[in-house]
C-alpha cells in the first residue's frame, strides 16, 4: 500500500543535475530534478528518448552518480558514495530489469536467478522467485531454449529474487510483442504486489501509464508533469 | 576490382584493431623471423667454412706417424686420388707461460716456406710470416692462445723443444682451418689458455726435434672424384711401417668434428624453434579473428543485402587477414635478415673464421612468407566459414544467445546440487569452454607448448649438470692428470705417491687403438685400479668394474655405435710399438662424456697386446690445498710431459659448452615466456570482450570489482592450470625427441628429468600466465559498465 507522508521517501532527490561531455559537447541530462518515491509506489516514467528518463533511473538505483545534486534512498545518500559502496546497495536494495532480459547465456533460468539469490542477504529461493513469474517448468532451460517474453520473465525473477525495496525497469516491454509485453507487465505488478516493492517503470508506451499509482513526464532533462490515478488498471487491461 | 569504400573500410578496420592486429603480426614476425634467422644462418655458416677450407687448401685427409724418411712422401703421391701431400713435423711441446701454475701444451707444426704453398694455408692476421734460422726460432701462435696470454709480435715464449729450453720468438698471430677448435689431444674440449699451435719454419722444426730429412705428419688432399675410403687404405699401407697411427679422414678432424657438431645441434633448434611460432601466430589469428568476424556479423550481413555476392564480403575479410600477415612476414624476413647476419657475425668470431660472408638465399625468404602466409590462413579459415554462411536477414537482427548446453549430468537434481557446489561464476566459465571445444583446446595446447619448451630448456642443462656431476665429481676422483714421457717403468708411480702432498696416486696407460670393421679410432684406457681415482660409473651412477683377465669395460655411446652388447668380443688394431691386433670380450657398459673410451685391466691389457708393463700416465689425488704445489714439482720432473689439472679442465668445459648452452637455454626460455604472455593475454583480451555485456550485467544486480573479475581471472587460471600437466607431459617428451636429435658422438648424454624441473616450468608459465591475468583485471577495473550494458555488438 503507498503510505506518503506517514514514513520516510523511499527516494528523496533534490536538485539532481547530470552532464555528459559527449566530444565537444555538452549534454544535459538532466536540469535540476526533485523527486520523491514512496514505500510500495507504482511509478511509470515517460518520455521520449533523450528525455533523461534513464539517467535518472540509473541513478536512483546507483549505476551512476549525478553531477550535482543530492539523492537519498533508505538511510544512504547515494550521491556521495563510492563505488563498492554504491554495489553493496544495489545487491541489497534494488533489483532491475532490462530492455534486452542481460540473461547470461552460460547460465540456466534457475542459475540465473542463483547468482542473485547467491550473493543477497535475505533472498527467496530461486524455484520461488521463477514461481512467481509463472516459469516453475522452464527452470533447467537456457536463455537460447527461451521465448523472448519467458527470458524477460526470468529477468524479472533475478531481480526480485533478493526481495529488494525498489524494482526498476527500463523499457521492460520494448523488445516485445503487445501480448508477450501484457504478460510481463502482469508479472512485474504481481511480483511488485507480493513483494511491496517500490516500483519504477520507464517507458516511451504511454499505455503502460494507466497501471501506475503515478505518472511521471520528462522532457528535456526535466520533470514535466505528475499525475496521480485514484485507480490503478490491472496489466491485463492494457493494450497498444 | 575491389570497390575504394571496401577497401577503406579494409584499412580503418585495420587501424582500429591496430594493437590485436600488431599483436599477431609480431608473434608471426618471431617465426618468420626464426625460421628465416636459422636458416640463414646455417646456410651462410656452412657457405662460410666451405669457402674457408676451400681457400686455405684443408687437406682431405690426415696421418701422424713415428718418422718416415722424405721419400716417403713421394710414395704417398703416386697413390690414386691423391691430389697434393704435404708432409710436416708435429710434435707436442710444452710452455712455460707466466701466469699458469703448470705448462701449457702446445704443437708445434711446420710451415712450408711461403704462406700460399702446401696445404691447410696459415691466415696471418697480425705480424708477419716467420722466417727461417733465426737465432731465436720464429713462430707465428694460434689467435686464441696468444689473446689469452696476451702475445704479440715480438713477444718471446719460453718452450721445451725434445727436453732442451728454448726462446721462441712471435713473429705473428695466425689462424688455421685445421685449428677452428683448438683440442689438445686426449681432450675432447678446447681449452684456449692452456692449449695452442706455434707454426714453425720447417727448417727449424726439424732441427729442434733432430727430424732432418724426415717427417712425423703428413695432410693429403684429393683429386677430385677421388674415393676417400681407398686412399686411407692405401696411405696406411704406406705409412704402417712408420708406426703411423692410422690415417683418417675430416669427420674424424678434432677441429671439423667440433664444428660439424655445434653446426649439427643449431639445427635443431632451426626447426623446432619457428615451427612453435608459426603454431602460436596460426592459433592466435583464428582466435582474434574469429571475434572480429563475429563483431562484424551485422556488417557482413549489410554488404550483403546491399548486394555485394558472397565471395566479394569473404574476400574482404581474407584481405584483411592477409594485410596482417603480409606486415607479420615482411617484417620477419627483415628482422630474421638482421639477426641472422648478426648471428652468423657472432659464430664467424666464435669459429674464428677469417672472413665470413652472409647470404640470405631467396627461396630462404620466400619459403618463410608462404609458411608465414599458409599459418595465418589456417588460423582464418575457420572464421571465415560463419560469414560464408551467413543468410542476409538473419545478421541483421541482433544476435541470439548463444545455445548452451548442459553438462554431463542429465538428472536435474543431481545437476542443481553440482551448480550449487560450483557456484555460477564456476558454471560460466566451465560452460564456456564447453561451449567451444575446438577454442578451449588450441588453447590448452599452445599454452602446454610454453610449458614444454620451458621443460625442454632445463632438461638440456639438467643433463649438463648430471654430467658434470658425473664426470668430475664422481667418475673423476683425482685432481692431477699427468702424462709421462715415452714409456715410464712401474715404479714411476710409488716416486710419485712418495712426494709431500700426494694422498693418493693411480697409473694408467693410454693405447691409441683402431676398430676395423667399423673404421672407428679411438684410445684404450688401461687402468690400474678399477676403483681408484678414475671409476667407471653406468647410468645410474653406479660403479662398473673391469672384469678380471682379458674383458673390457666400453663407452656405451661407442657400443651403440658399433651395435656391440656385453658378451660380444671386439677387434682392435694397437696403433702403437708391436702393433698388435686382440680380441676384447665387452664386459659391461659405461656412460662416459667423450663416449669413445674402452676400459681395460692395466696389466691384462698390456700382457695381451704383447708389451711390457710400462705406464703412460698417473692419476694423482692430492691432500687439500696441495694441488698447485704437486703440479709445480711434478712440472720440473723431467719424466713428465704434461700435467693437467682437472679443475682447469672443468671451467674450460663450463667456459665453452655450458655457457653456450647457457645462452641457448636464456633464449628458449624468453621465447616460452613470450608464448604464454602472449596467448593468455590475446585469450583473456578475448574472452573478455564477448563477456563484457555479461560481466557488465553481474556488475549492475550486484557484483562487485573483485567478483567479477574472479568469473573472468578463474576461466585464465584454468586454463593455465589445466595446460600445465599437458605442457610437462609434452615437454618431457619433445626433450626426449630433442635428446635423441642432438646427440653427438662428442657429446653423449643421458635422458635426465628432475623433478625441479617440472616444477619450475610450470611456475614459469603460471608466472607469466598470473602477469597477464593481473593486466586484464586492471582493464577489467577501468570498464564501465553502463557503457559496457548499452554497447551491443
Amino acid at each position: 500500500m503507498i503510505d506518503r507522508g506517514a514514513s520516510e521517501p523511499v527516494f528523496a532527490a533534490r536538485g539532481l543535475t547530470k552532464t555528459y561531455h559527449v566530444g565537444d559537447v555538452d549534454v544535459h541530462a538532466l536540469r535540476d530534478v526533485d523527486l520523491d518515491l514512496w514505500p510500495g509506489e507504482f511509478v511509470v516514467l515517460l518520455g521520449p528518448s533523450g528525455s533523461g528518463k534513464s539517467t535518472l533511473l540509473n541513478i536512483l538505483g546507483g549505476l551512476d552518480v549525478p553531477t550535482s545534486g543530492t539523492v537519498r534512498s533508505l538511510g544512504h545518500d547515494l550521491s556521495s558514495m563510492t563505488d563498492a559502496q554504491l554495489t553493496m546497495f544495489r545487491r541489497a536494495h534494488v533489483g532491475f530489469v532490462f530492455q534486452f532480459y542481460n540473461l547470461i547465456p552460460s547460465l540456466t533460468a534457475l542459475e540465473n536467478v542463483s547468482l542473485v539469490t547467491e550473493i543477497s542477504p535475505m533472498p527467496m529461493r530461486p524455484e520461488e522467485a521463477l514461481e512467481l513469474v509463472g516459469l516453475a517448468d522452464r527452470m533447467d532451460h537456457f536463455p537460447a531454449q527461451l521465448s523472448g517474453g519467458e527470458q524477460q520473465r526470468v529477468a524479472i525473477a533475478r531481480a526480485i529474487a533478493k526481495r529488494p525495496s525498489i524494482l526498476l525497469c527500463d523499457e521492460p516491454t520494448g523488445a516485445l510483442d503487445a501480448t508477450t509485453g501484457v504478460v510481463v507487465l502482469a508479472a512485474i505488478e504481481r511480483v511488485a504486489s507480493e513483494l511491496n516493492a517500490t516500483t519504477a517503470i520507464i517507458t516511451h508506451n504511454a499505455a503502460i501509464a494507466a497501471m501506475a499509482g503515478r505518472v511521471l513526464r520528462m522532457s528535456g532533462g526535466r520533470l514535466a508533469s505528475e499525475q496521480v490515478h485514484e485507480h490503478r488498471a490491472p496489466a491485463s487491461e492494457i493494450t497498444w | 576490382m575491389r570497390p575504394a569504400a571496401l577497401t577503406r573500410k579494409l584499412l580503418r578496420d585495420v587501424r582500429q584493431r591496430l594493437g590485436q592486429a600488431l599483436a599477431i603480426a609480431v608473434v608471426l614476425a618471431a617465426g618468420v623471423a626464426t625460421f628465416v634467422m636459422s636458416l640463414s644462418m646455417l646456410d651462410s655458416l656452412g657457405a662460410t667454412l666451405e669457402a674457408y677450407y676451400a681457400r686455405s687448401r684443408f687437406a682431405h685427409v690426415f696421418a701422424s706417424l713415428e718418422r718416415a724418411p722424405g721419400a716417403i712422401a713421394d710414395r704417398l703421391n703416386d697413390i690414386d686420388g691423391v691430389s697434393v701431400v704435404q708432409e710436416r713435423i708435429v710434435q707436442g711441446v710444452l710452455l712455460d707461460m707466466p701466469g699458469l701454475e703448470t705448462p701449457a701444451l702446445a704443437r708445434v707444426v711446420s710451415l712450408p716456406e711461403s704462406p700460399t704453398e702446401g696445404l691447410n694455408l696459415v691466415h696471418v692476421r697480425q705480424g708477419r710470416w716467420p722466417a727461417p734460422a733465426m737465432p731465436n726460432p720464429e713462430v707465428l701462435v694460434s689467435e686464441k692462445f696468444a689473446h689469452e696470454h696476451s702475445l704479440r709480435p715480438g713477444s718471446s715464449i719460453s718452450a721445451i723443444l725434445n727436453g732442451r729450453l728454448q726462446i721462441l720468438r712471435v713473429s705473428g698471430l695466425a689462424l688455421s682451418p685445421e685449428y677452428i677448435y683448438l683440442i689438445a689431444p686426449g681432450s675432447v674440449l678446447p681449452e684456449n689458455e692452456r692449449f695452442g699451435v706455434l707454426w714453425m719454419p720447417h727448417l727449424d722444426a726439424q732441427a729442434a726435434f733432430d727430424m732432418r730429412g724426415a717427417f712425423n705428419d703428413v695432410v693429403v688432399r684429393l683429386a677430385p672424384g677421388a674415393h676417400e675410403r681407398d686412399v686411407i687404405d692405401q696411405v696406411d699401407r704406406v705409412l704402417d711401417p712408420y708406426g703411423s697411427l692410422g690415417a683418417f679422414g675430416r669427420e674424424d678432424q678434432p677441429s671439423h668434428q667440433f664444428v660439424d657438431n655445434e653446426l649439427r645441434e643449431l639445427r635443431g633448434m632451426a626447426v623446432f624453434v619457428p615451427v612453435i611460432f608459426l603454431v602460436v601466430a596460426a592459433f592466435l589469428m583464428h582466435v582474434v579473428f574469429g571475434r572480429f568476424v563475429t563483431a562484424q556479423r551485422q556488417q557482413a550481413a549489410t554488404l550483403k543485402a546491399l548486394g555485394y555476392p558472397t565471395r566479394a564480403v569473404a574476400g574482404h575479410y581474407v584481405a584483411f587477414a592477409l594485410t596482417i600477415a603480409v606486415a607479420g612476414a615482411a617484417l620477419g624476413v627483415g628482422l630474421g635478415a638482421w639477426m641472422g647476419r648478426g648471428m652468423t657475425a657472432l659464430y664467424a668470431e666464435y669459429f674464428n673464421f677469417p672472413h665470413f660472408g652472409y647470404r640470405l638465399r631467396s627461396s630462404i625468404a620466400v619459403v618463410a612468407v608462404a609458411v608465414g602466409l599458409l599459418a595465418s590462413l589456417v588460423g582464418v579459415l575457420p572464421a571465415l566459414r560463419g560469414i560464408l554462411r551467413l543468410p542476409p536477414a538473419e545478421a541483421m537482427r541482433p544476435p541470439s544467445p548463444p545455445t548452451y548446453r548442459a553438462g554431463p549430468l542429465t538428472h536435474p537434481r543431481l545437476r542443481r546440487l553440482w551448480a550449487r557446489l560450483l557456484g555460477p561464476g564456476s558454471r560460466m566459465v566451465a560452460r564456456s569452454m564447453r561451449h567451444r571445444p575446438l577454442k578451449t583446446a588450441l588453447t590448452l595446447l599452445t599454452l602446454a607448448l610454453a610449458t614444454a619448451i620451458l621443460v625442454v630448456a632445463h632438461t638440456t642443462m639438467d643433463a649438463v649438470d648430471f654430467m658434470i656431476e658425473t664426470t668430475f665429481h664422481h667418475a673423476q676422483r683425482y685432481d692431477l692428470d699427468v702424462a709421462l714421457h715415452d714409456h715410464a717403468d712401474i715404479r714411476a708411480r710409488a716416486e710419485v705417491a712418495a712426494l709431500p702432498g700426494v694422498r693418493a696416486v693411480d697409473a694408467y696407460r693410454a693405447v691409441p687403438v683402431r676398430i676395423p670393421h667399423a673404421n672407428e679410432r679411438t684410445v684404450v684406457r688401461a687402468l690400474q685400479s678399477d676403483d681408484g681415482l678414475l671409476r667407471m660409473l653406468d647410468i645410474d651412477g653406479r660403479p662398473v668394474r673391469l672384469p678380471t683377465g682379458p674383458g673390457v669395460v666400453v663407452a656405451s655411446s661407442l657400443a651403440q655405435r658399433l651395435g656391440a652388447v656385453p658378451g660380444d668380443t671386439l677387434r682392435v688394431e694397437v696403433l702403437t710399438g708391436r702393433r698388435a691386433a686382440i680380441d676384447l670380450p665387452i664386459a659391461g657398459l659405461t656412460i662416459d662424456a667423450s663416449g669413445t673410451a674402452i676400459y681395460a685391466r692395466l696389466e691384462d691389457f698390456t700382457q695381451a697386446i704383447g708389451e711390457p708393463n710400462t705406464l703412460g700416465g698417473l692419476y694423482i689425488q692430492c691432500e687439500p690445498g696441495q694441488r698447485s704445489q704437486v703440479a709445480a714439482r711434478l712440472r720440473e720432473s723431467p719424466g713428465v710431459a704434461a700435467v693437467n689439472d682437472k679443475a682447469s679442465t672443468l671451467r674450460s668445459f663450463q667456459e665453452t659448452v655450458a655457457r653456450s648452452m647457457g645462452i641457448v637455454q636464456g633464449v628458449i626460455a624468453l621465447l616460452a615466456g613470450a608464448i604464454a604472455v602472449g596467448v593468455v593475454y590475446n585469450t583473456a583480451s578475448v574472452s573478455l570482450a564477448e563477456r563484457t555485456r555479461d560481466l557488465a550485467t553481474m556488475r549492475v544486480i550486484g557484483f562487485t570489482r573483485r567478483e567479477v573479475a574472479l568469473v573472468q581471472l578463474g576461466e585464465l587460471v584454468l586454463l593455465l592450470l589445466t595446460s600445465l600437466p599437458m605442457g610437462l607431459l609434452l615437454g618431457v617428451g619433445l626433450s626426449y625427441a630433442v635428446h635423441r636429435g642432438t646427440q653427438s658422438d662428442l657429446f653423449r648424454m643421458p635422458f635426465i628429468l628432475q623433478s625441479g624441473t617440472l616444477a619450475w616450468s610450470a611456475l614459469g608459465v603460471l608466472a607469466a600466465g598470473l602477469a597477464c591475468a593481473t593486466v586484464v583485471a586492471a582493464r577489467m577495473q577501468t570498464m564501465d559498465h553502463m557503457d559496457a550494458l548499452k554497447a551491443m555488438d
